[in-house]
């Protein structure tokens, strides 16, 4: 926006933007940068006595039992349309609760609710399976209860796959709602309060000051988390796919993701090398996405970009 | 309607009370379940109404860990120690990056995305710390490893700083003599408590509910540092460990109940239901920023 | 762009460089002092300071208050005997597999660690956690080598001993135990060698009475303590199975097998008829607490001589039966081992420790059961039986080993209601018990470690419903099971595997 204003300032006058950012950049390199030379162990026959140096090299053999299954595919698909689907739905939710509870006057109505829709980013994924299992459950289960009081009968959640697509992305939307929201609604805070006077002098209505100012201002952080998101496109929330529908086996079709199927495989022997393996897999498919997502962003709008 | 957008709030007010309902509704349940009389819960699952109360899922966590009181006041250090030191080198990285003239700015923004995306694992995260930091057994251990800074969060403050505060403001900082460090702390930091408030809580929450740290780096050396999550971890640890190995050898009289996990999710949850509001002033306040420019 | 990444390329390689200074510089093996002459007991040096051994206790999250008594206890022993002293460090059993491999890697302070509990003796090698042994105990660990002696096969991997089995009485066959009372109460006759059927008659007469006969819960692991013993290969069977490895020697896909699909037709059956609770796959109540809450009749478990003191429960009597005729298989013989960790700075002093637990009878039951008096009480008019209650221990926080078992089981003190005579009742079901045909073979399964892990994950989807009885159709899961398992692999495994055993068995027989 001010690009034009940009002027050349000799080296020195950075120097203190330099300081700022060393603290964490030093903790950066440390804590992430430095364990990165375990990133060779996905390619070693790794030995604790020997370390990560000395241990012997086995080339690929520990990707193997990635594409050893027959269900390759099927756990690739599933991690990879959750994700996407999720990142756009999160968005879409976010910024309309963001919106949402920003409309809402009064102190304490809007700390209650703040506080109510943050409750489930609270809790464990083991304590949500628990609860979503006393709704859902087919003895007992408060929802199955009132659906079969409702309608006759209800459906076995735990044994018909074609409900989970929706219990997930429910159980997900709804643990995570708080923290979308609150992330956008600090960005709408930052929002100059004048231009909605301005734009509210001008007649504008309600929606037409969202579509108009609200909106676009989030833009830039939309963008910019899903960018983000998209580094994590094939990694998944493990409590989620694997707790929550209680590890049934006739659910594997919509439950299986890269996760799960790593902590099935490697459960009784953890085998360091072949999670290393699954890990870089991930994290190597997760920054090519983010660099095309980035790309593809600053050639729409180069400020946008993330680097 | 227009203008005044009534209809809005009442809109939003319904969609929030359903957000909250959902939201409240299994907390609820949760919390009916800790006092759920377990042999209740096995027969008839959980309820609203359940035909018989007990204190015994609580009884049990207070005999097991007579060291709670103890592991609430570390957890309390460990969380408030984290969080400070993190918003602040979080907020001067972000800061740093925001700028958007500075030079090498691209790098050092793919330097901290970067760490998002590849980790070395734990064995060699864990080698580090303990040979060369010798962390373990102390509260650095806690405090330290994966938890100090996110760069998920730097870039959320580097976003704000970025697009929320008009960049008018720090030239004309500047213009009247302040020093970079000056403009940060009088312009910058006054001007983003929303996102500080977020990425504080966010550090908040994650602190405390760490039980990694303590896993990896406190062993029976230093278990007077445990934090609550740490000793509800592990016992949670226990059940599921139990529950797996149906048939290994350990005595009947030692086994927790399947309500205490329930209790153990209140225990956790609950102080930070109690602090959650003090945060919250910060986003109910907004920003003033009309005030500052004027 | 390119720049950048040129750049971080070159940050990379930086924090390459210098992890590798700070890290694991190739370390020299721990001088042992093994320089006495092979087969010469090595003597102890008292003129040194007294090394402090370190012992892993693997036990659930609980306080062993009285734990520094036991330490004091123990070192006053030791270090007159063998000059050391010694640290007990409790371990929380689900920590136990962690702790262990990072303390190695982190070349913590670690000498006598626990093997098999957690995590499989052959993994742990695999891994180069463990020291091999063999030196140490020609040299120091006469007495350990003694006890363990028939089980000595077992405890090698590649013919090398890296460690010793803590329980060397390794027999074990199928059994149930159920409460007592209520079989009184139906009128249930519970013997030993029940057969199938007269099993589903029992748990027709619960069902009649509103009890569940028993549940599985959601488990993936092999049913096969129920009703016969066998020879597994890989974790779950992922490397086939022998199925009577008494006197067959032939490996086969176990999950192929006729005497599977009985087994699980039958369990099919019982859960048709009412018998297992509906919601077992999904409920995640343990089975312990099935059957302490009386919901449940019994359950299936192995059946050892001291078995039932596991089972025991102050609301109602507890009875057990043997389904099968015992054995002893090498899995069996290392469920539990004691080793010595590969990072250990004074093997010697640990192997002397270990030597000591399992010939000094004072140093073995302050080990397992503390010090007299404060954590155990003789029971009177006995000569070795000994109880918890009445005494600080009743909780089981005083000090309390809830997973390990330290040294020869028959100079142990007994644990009521187990009596004087449970020593004879061992030594008879072990002299009683046949060796598999393949005592002492273990397969490298590092060649197949791809197959294993898709087998691993195959048998997590399909056992727990077949196990559960919850399948529409016994036959055709278990033909998808097998073509699945198939697809990954298996059978190159098994082959592999039987290849191997042959080998062995003509080189050993």
């Amino acid at each position: 926006m001010k690009q034009d204003k940009k002027k050349k300032r000799n080296f020195k006058q950075w120097i203190p933007f330099y300081l700022m950012g060393l603290p964490g950049l030093i903790y950066l390199f440390i804590n992430n940068y430095l364990p990165l030379a375990g990133l060779q162990i996905a390619f070693k026959n790794f030995s604790y006595t020997k370390g990560m140096w000395d241990s012997p090299w086995v080339g690929f053999k520990n990707f193997k039992f990635l594409f050893r299954t027959a269900d390759s595919w099927i756990m690739i698909r599933n991690t990879l349309c959750y994700n996407i689907a999720w990142i756009i739905l999160s968005a879409i939710v976010g910024v309309t609760a963001a919106i949402l509870i920003n409309e809402v006057v009064g102190k304490l109505k809007k700390k209650f609710y703040m506080t109510a829709i943050l409750l489930p980013y609270l809790m464990s994924m083991v304590v949500i399976a628990y609860l979503v299992y006393a709704y859902l459950s087919p003895t007992a289960g408060l929802f199955t209860k009132w659906l079969e009081r409702l309608t006759g009968t209800a459906p076995a959640f735990y044994q018909e796959s074609k409900w989970w697509p929706f219990i997930l992305t429910f159980v997900n939307q709804w643990r995570n709602l708080g923290f979308g929201m609150i992330l956008y609604m600090s960005t709408i805070l930052g929002i100059d309060p004048s231009l909605y006077e301005a734009a509210t002098l001008d007649g504008a209505t309600r929606w037409q000051q969202h579509k108009n100012i609200t909106i676009p201002l989030l833009i830039p952080t939309v963008v910019m988390l899903l960018i983000l998101s998209l580094g994590q496109v094939f990694r998944s929330d493990f409590g989620l796919f694997y707790q929550v529908p209680m590890n049934q086996g006739s659910l594997y079709g919509v439950t299986q993701t890269i996760d799960t199927y790593v902590y099935r495989a490697l459960l009784k022997n953890n085998d360091v090398g072949m999670s290393s393996a699954a890990s870089f897999v991930q994290s190597v498919v997760g920054f090519l996405f983010i660099v095309g997502a980035n790309k593809i962003v600053s050639k729409l709008d180069k400020s946008s970009a993330l680097f | 309607m227009v203008n005044t957008g009534k209809g809005w709030k009442i809109a939003a007010n319904i969609v929030m009370i359903l957000c909250s309902f959902l939201a409240l509704a299994p907390f609820v349940l949760l919390i009916i379940a800790s006092f759920t009389d377990e042999t209740v819960a096995l027969m008839n699952g959980y309820s609203y109404l359940p035909e018989k109360w007990s204190l015994s899922a609580y009884e049990y966590i207070v005999s097991q860990a007579s060291m709670l009181g103890r592991a609430y006041l570390m957890t309390i250090l460990v969380t408030a120690i984290g969080t400070s030191v993190g918003v602040i080198i979080t907020a001067l990285l972000g800061y740093m990056l925001s700028n958007r003239n500075l030079p090498g700015r691209r790098l050092l923004n793919l330097y901290v995305v970067f760490t998002m995306l590849f980790n070395g694992g734990l064995v060699p995260t864990y080698i580090m710390y303990v040979k060369t930091f010798a962390v373990k057994n102390t509260i650095f251990g806690l405090i330290v490893p994966n938890l100090l800074m996110s760069a998920f969060l730097v870039m959320l403050v580097r976003n704000y700083f970025e697009n929320s505060i008009p960049q008018d403001l720090y030239e004309a900082a500047r213009i009247d003599g302040a020093s970079e460090f000056q403009t940060f702390f009088r312009v910058a930091l006054p001007l983003s408590t929303p996102i500080l408030a977020t990425i504080g809580m966010m550090m908040g929450i994650a602190y405390w509910n760490d039980w990694q740290n303590g896993l990896y780096y406190l062993n029976d050396a230093g278990k007077n540092l445990y934090t609550i999550q740490n000793i509800l971890n592990n016992i949670n640890d226990n059940i599921a460990f139990l529950a797996s190995n149906a048939t290994s050898g350990v005595n009947l009289a030692d086994l927790p109940t399947t309500t205490v996990r329930m209790a153990i999710a209140v225990v956790g949850i609950l102080p930070i239901l109690v602090l959650y509001p003090f945060f919250q002033k910060y986003f109910a306040k907004g920003i003033t920023m009309g005030a500052v420019k004027g | 762009m390119k720049k950048a990444l040129a750049l971080l390329l070159a940050v990379l390689m930086l924090a390459t460089l210098l992890a590798g200074c700070g890290g694991n510089t190739n370390p020299e093996t721990p001088a042992a002092d093994t320089s006495a002459a092979d087969g010469e007991p090595a003597a102890i040096n008292f003129d040194e300071e007294p090394y402090e051994v370190s012992i892993q206790f693997v036990g659930l999250f609980e306080e062993n208050k009285n734990i520094a008594n036991v330490e004091a206890a123990l070192s006053a022993i030791t270090k007159e005997k063998i000059n050391c002293t010694v640290d007990i460090v409790p371990v929380f059993i689900g920590d136990l597999p962690t702790t262990t491999s990072l303390g190695v890697a982190g070349d913590e302070k670690l000498d006598i660690v626990v093997a098999g509990l957690t995590s499989p003796l052959d993994t742990m090698v695999n891994n180069e956690i463990l020291l091999p042994l063999d030196d140490l105990l020609e040299t120091r660990g006469q007495g350990v080598k003694a006890v363990t002696e028939h089980v000595a096969a077992a405890q090698k991997i590649n013919g090398v001993t890296y460690a010793v089995s803590g329980y060397p009485y390794a027999a074990m066959s199928g059994g149930f135990v159920y409460n007592k009372t209520l079989a009184d109460q139906f009128g249930i006759d519970m013997h030993d060698g029940m057969t199938a059927e007269e099993l589903t008659a029992a748990a027709a007469k619960c069902a009649e009475n509103g009890v569940y006969f028993t549940t599985f819960g959601s488990s993936s692991q092999l049913n096969y303590k129920f009703l016969w013993g066998g020879d597994y290969f890989g974790t779950g069977g992922a490397f086939g199975g022998i199925l009577n490895p008494a006197e067959s020697t032939t490996v086969v896909n176990v999950f192929d097998s006729q005497e599977y699909r009985d087994y699980w037709k039958m369990i099919k059956s019982w859960n048709d008829a009412g018998y297992l609770p509906a919601d077992q796959l999904t409920d995640t109540t343990s089975v312990q607490e099935y059957f302490s809450q009386q919901h449940i009749f019994g359950t299936s478990t192995a059946f050892t001589p001291n078995q039932i003191a596991v089972w025991l429960n102050p609301n109602f009597e507890t009875g057990i039966i043997r389904t099968g005729e015992p054995s002893i298989s090498t899995a069996g013989a290392v469920e539990f081992m004691l080793g010595i960790a590969a990072n250990c700075k004074r093997p010697d002093k640990a192997m002397d420790l270990i030597n000591l637990i399992y010939t000094d009878a004072d140093v073995a039951n302050l080990l397992q059961y503390g010090v007299e008096g404060t954590d155990y009480a003789p029971v009177e008019g006995t000569e070795n039986v000994i109880t918890y209650d009445g005494t600080e221990n009743a909780d089981h926080n005083s000090y309390y080993a809830s997973f390990v078992h330290y040294g020869d089981p028959t100079m142990l003190k007994i644990v009521a209601p187990l009596t004087d005579s449970f020593y004879d009742e061992l030594k008879a079901f072990e002299n009683e018990a046949k060796y598999s045909q393949t005592f002492g073979y273990t397969f490298d399964g590092t060649p197949f470690s791809a197959e294993a892990g898709a087998i691993g994950s195959l048998l997590e989807q399909y056992l727990p419903a077949l196990n559960a009885g919850q399948v529409a159709d016994v036959d055709a899961a278990v033909d998808e099971l097998v073509a699945a398992l198939n697809a990954a692999g298996m059978q190159d495994a098994i082959d592999a595997n039987q290849a191997a055993l042959d080998a062995w068995l003509a080189e050993n027989k």
